[in-house]
C-alpha cells in the first residue's frame, strides 16, 4: 500500500495538485510510507506536499520524513560541491564534460532543486578523454571502485569508471548504458549541443533538455529492474518539456533504441497517472519485438555480478568482430588476477548466463 | 539629529542551498566541508542580502512585512547578519 501511495504522490507532483486532491496516509502505513520515499527518491515531494497541503501524515512520521529530507538535502549539496570542483578541474585540464542526472535535473526541470535527491556525481566525456579524466580524478585523491580489467578497456569498452572522493561517489560516464545498448548508442552526438547549470554562480556544462530526456529514458529502462519513481518523474517531467522530438526520432533510430524507448514509457505509463506527449506514448503502440526482449533481459537482472554476467555476452555479441577477443580477454583474464582465478572467473561466469 | 547610518556592505559567499521544510534553509558555501542551517529569520535576512547588503536596507525591507517597532527589527537584523558573518556564510566588505 506504501507503494501505492507513494505513486499517487509522485504523480499528483505531475499535475500540480491542490489541497483537494491531498492524500492521507493511515498511522499504521506512516513508517513504511517514509521509508519508501526514501527508497524511490522521491522525499522531497513528501516534504513539500505536507507544506501544501497535500499530504497528511501523523507527527511522528512527519517528523521522520523531514529529518531524512534534511540528511539526503545535506547530502545533495555535498555533491553539488563535488560536481561544481570536478567541473572546473576538468575545464582548467581541457576536458570537454556533460553533468548528467539527479545533479543537474534538480536544477533544470524541477521547480525546486530541493524537490530531486541525488546520490552522485555523474558526468559524461568523451571515450577519448576518459583516462585523463580518471587520472585527474586520482590525482585530486579519489579512488576507484573496482580496477580496470585490462589496460585500455575503460575508454574502449566501459560505461562508466565508478570512484570515491571524501565520501562522494563520481561515476564517469564514456556511455549512458552498459550492454548492447551501450554499444549502439554514439556518444559524440551528445557533446553537439551544450547547456549550462549554474552551481554557486559558475556554469557547469550539461545536456541540453532533448538529450537529458534521451537519457532519462535510457536510465529507466536498462539502470535496473525496477526503477525508482524520481527517474520515472525525471522522464515525465522532461516530456513535457522543450524537446525536440525529431532529434529524439533521429537518436534513437540512429542508436537503436526503440526497445529503450518502449520500455521506459511503459514503466512510466504503469506507475504514473499523468498525461505523457503523443510522441512519447507513440512507442507504445508496438511491443517489443522478440529481438527486442532479448536485447533488455540482460539488463533486468537485479544482483550486480549476475548483471555483469549477463549482459558480457551481450556485449560480446554486439559488438564489432574486430573489438571481440580484447573484449573477451579482458573479461575471461582479467589482468593481475591469478591464472586458476581466471580460468575460475570465467567458468563461473560462463555458468552463471 | 539623525540617527547614523551603519553603510557596512555585506556579501554572500558563493555557496549552494536547499529549501527545507518549516521555512529553514541549508547553505554550503563552496570550500566548506559542511552545510549550516538557518532558521528563524535568518532565511529572510539571507534572501534580501543579496538584492540589499546592507542592514538598513535590509531592515527597511523586514518592516514592510513586520509591524514590530524599527528598533526591534534593526536589532534583529544586526543579531542575524552577526550570525551569518560567524558561520561564514557571509563577508563584510
Amino acid at each position: 500500500m506504501s507503494v501505492v501511495l507513494a505513486e499517487q504522490l509522485a504523480s499528483l507532483g505531475l499535475v500540480r495538485a491542490t489541497p483537494a486532491d491531498a492524500i492521507a496516509v493511515p498511522d499504521a502505513e506512516a513508517t513504511g510510507f517514509v521509508s519508501v520515499l526514501e527508497r524511490e527518491r522521491i522525499i522531497g515531494m513528501g516534504v513539500w506536499a505536507v507544506e501544501g497541503g497535500q499530504l497528511h501524515l501523523g507527527e511522528e512520521a512527519l517528523q521522520h520524513l523531514r529529518d531524512r529530507h534534511d540528511v539526503a538535502m545535506a547530502q545533495s549539496l555535498r555533491i553539488e560541491l563535488m560536481a561544481l570542483r570536478i567541473s572546473e578541474a576538468f575545464t582548467e585540464r581541457g576536458i570537454r564534460h556533460r553533468l548528467l542526472k539527479g545533479a543537474a535535473l534538480a536544477r533544470s526541470i524541477y521547480d525546486d532543486p530541493s524537490l530531486r535527491a541525488f546520490r552522485d556525481v555523474d558526468l559524461l566525456v568523451p571515450s577519448d578523454s576518459l583516462d585523463d579524466a580518471v587520472a585527474l580524478l586520482k590525482r585530486e585523491g579519489a579512488s576507484r571502485l573496482q580496477a580496470e580489467l585490462r589496460p585500455g578497456f575503460d575508454r574502449r569498452f566501459a560505461k562508466s569508471v565508478t570512484m570515491r572522493l571524501n565520501d562522494v561517489e563520481i561515476d564517469v560516464h564514456r556511455l549512458l548504458a552498459p550492454g548492447p545498448f551501450g554499444v549502439w548508442m554514439r556518444a559524440n552526438d551528445l557533446f553537439v549541443v551544450k547547456e549550462h547549470v549554474h552551481i554557486a554562480g559558475t556554469a557547469v556544462p550539461t545536456l541540453d533538455v532533448t538529450d537529458h530526456f534521451i537519457h532519462a529514458c535510457y536510465h529507466v529502462a536498462l539502470g535496473q529492474k525496477d526503477p525508482a519513481l524520481a527517474n520515472l518523474v525525471d522522464v515525465a517531467l522532461l516530456s513535457h518539456d522543450r524537446v525536440d522530438w525529431e532529434r529524439v526520432e533521429q537518436t534513437v533510430s540512429r542508436w537503436r533504441g526503440a526497445a529503450v524507448m518502449k520500455r521506459c514509457v511503459q514503466l512510466v505509463v504503469a506507475r504514473l497517472e499523468t498525461d505523457l506527449p503523443e510522441q512519447l506514448l507513440a512507442y507504445r503502440r508496438a511491443p517489443l519485438g522478440a529481438d527486442e526482449r532479448l536485447a533488455i533481459d540482460p539488463y533486468l537482472t537485479e544482483d550486480p555480478e549476475g548483471r555483469f554476467a549477463a549482459l558480457a555476452p551481450a556485449t560480446l555479441r554486439a559488438l564489432p568482430m574486430s573489438e571481440r577477443p580484447a573484449f573477451a580477454r579482458a573479461v575471461g583474464f582479467p589482468e593481475g588476477s591469478d591464472p586458476k582465478e581466471r580460468v575460475f572467473s570465467m567458468v563461473e561466469r560462463l555458468r552463471s548466463k | 539629529m539623525s540617527e547614523a547610518v551603519n553603510e557596512t556592505v555585506y556579501r554572500r559567499v558563493p555557496h549552494v542551498e536547499r529549501r527545507l521544510s518549516g521555512g529553514r534553509r541549508l547553505v554550503q558555501t563552496v570550500g566548506s566541508e559542511r552545510a549550516v542551517q538557518l532558521a528563524g529569520s535568518a532565511p529572510m535576512i539571507w534572501d534580501l542580502l543579496d538584492e540589499f547588503p546592507r542592514a538598513d536596507l535590509v531592515a527597511a525591507q523586514l518592516r514592510q512585512h513586520f509591524s514590530d517597532p524599527p528598533e526591534v527589527i534593526a536589532q534583529g537584523v544586526e543579531v542575524g547578519l552577526a550570525s551569518l558573518v560567524d558561520s561564514a556564510l557571509v563577508v563584510v566588505e
